[in-house]
């Protein structure tokens, strides 16, 4: 069975629809899902010291929630972030753990797309599809959004991906529609 | 004029990003322009420092954001500072300051450094500060946070252009911009396919004299793979 690792930065009391709708869009398609809901998790900042690439490859000193993280993420098919957009990018507790995501490569240069990237450890990666809450209709934000995914999806040198945009006054109908297509597109 | 920085590498005073800020610092300062340091990380596990840097961040008349690239964006805790000074001062709370954005980043493309320039314009929009728009600097890991003279004619590129926003920020010469790098520049002048056989020759060599055996370990295994 395909299975959908969720890292959620959004927290589910703000708008309980948008975690609803994914999973049982998710459920529809036969796929097995685990979330994290990482506002209540114990994840520390990266501490850019390069032990995980050169020291002890692949590991991270620091012990506490990504381990289970990582995991999960060489296991699963799809990896679905879901955050507020902040200033056009991922919420701070969701950030962390993309921060966090360095044992995933290995030391070693590829060139990808004519630039400089890492090696993945771990082939192929998941699939990437993020979901991005913002308050209120902002281009400027939507687009940096777009982009980043995009940047994201080229660093992990992941083929497929998708990014969601959601506002804070969509109808579940719309809601339901746009989380679809954004499956529609990594499956 | 003073001038707040925001230092955004985990590595705080001991990062390239504090190096680019020490390297403005020295110009400005004899010329009359204070230029207070603060780090992302340090206001992350202790919230007194935020209290502080918001304080000087009112008083300030432009606010200098120094950092890396961590996967193509700014790292998590300058993100939760940027978080909290929108959460404190509301949306406009900083109307009437301006901001200058340096990025920087291992890799050389510019497009690596663009999402993280677009946070910081999209965190000035909001905020209601004047974009004096960004420096953008690529192949920046080999400083590790050395100073920038130090390292030669490697940062010549880098210190030309900080030269250069120095003698704008004493002249009054910047000004609000809709561009959102002035400048990009990059240590490495090299093709991707050169640096790639390059570093990757200088990461077995150096492997094989720390007796480390398997840098493509996959202590997570390759189950479902
Ligand atoms: C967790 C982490 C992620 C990074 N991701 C990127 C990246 O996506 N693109 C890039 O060009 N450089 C990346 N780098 C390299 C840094 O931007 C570069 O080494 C920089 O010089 C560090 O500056 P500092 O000393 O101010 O932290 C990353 C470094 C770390 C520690």
């Amino acid at each position: 069975m395909n299975q959908v690792l969720i890292l959620n930065a959004f927290p589910s009391e703000k708008n309980p629809q948008v975690e609803e709708i994914l999973k049982a869009e998710l459920k529809d398609k036969g796929w097995q899902c685990e979330m994290f809901a990482l506002g209540d998790m114990d994840i520390k900042p990266c501490r850019s010291c390069g032990n995980c690439a050169t020291k002890t490859p692949g590991l991270c000193l620091q012990k506490d929630g990504m381990e289970k993280i990582l995991a999960k993420w060489v296991q699963s098919q799809l990896v679905i972030l879901l955050s507020p957009i902040s200033f056009g990018g991922y919420h701070s507790d969701l950030k962390k753990v993309i921060d966090r995501l360095l044992p995933l490569n290995t030391p070693y240069f590829t060139v990808h797309r004519g630039e400089l990237h890492h090696e993945n450890r771990y082939n192929p990666m998941p699939s990437l599809m993020t979901i991005g809450i913002l308050r209120e209709e902002n281009t400027q934000e939507r687009e940096a959004f777009r982009y980043l995914t995009q940047r994201n999806a080229v660093n992990m040198l992941i083929d497929r991906y998708a990014a969601v945009i959601i506002t804070g006054n969509d109808e579940p109908d719309d809601v339901k529609n746009q989380i679809e297509r954004g499956l529609k597109e990594v499956v | 004029m003073n001038i707040v920085s925001l230092i955004g590498s985990n590595r705080g005073e001991k990062s390239t990003s504090a190096s680019m800020v020490n390297y403005l610092a020295q110009q400005l300062v004899p010329q009359g322009i204070p230029v207070s340091n603060h780090y992302a990380v340090r206001m992350y596990h202790q919230p007194h420092a935020q209290a502080v840097f918001l304080q000087e961040l009112q008083e300030s008349v432009l606010l200098i954001v120094s950092s890396p690239v961590y996967v193509d964006f700014l790292p998590a805790p300058l993100i939760h500072v940027l978080e909290g000074v929108r959460e404190r001062m509301g949306r406009n709370g900083l109307e009437g300051r301006k901001i200058l954005a340096i990025i920087h980043s291992g890799y050389p493309e510019p497009q690596q450094r663009r999402p993280s320039l677009e946070m910081c314009r999209c965190f000035a929009r909001e905020m209601g500060m004047e974009w004096w728009g960004g420096l953008s600097f690529g192949g920046t890991s080999p400083i590790s946070g050395q100073s920038l003279e130090a390292m030669g004619g490697m940062t010549k590129g880098i210190r030309s252009v900080l030269n250069q926003t120095v003698e704008k920020i004493v002249k009054g010469g910047l000004t609000g911009v809709e561009t959102l790098a002035l400048e990009d520049r990059s240590t490495i002048p090299l093709s991707p396919w050169l640096v790639k056989l390059m570093m990757n020759a200088m990461i077995r060599n150096n492997a094989k004299k720390s007796g480390i055996k398997d840098l493509k370990a996959r202590p997570y295994g390759v189950k479902g793979k």
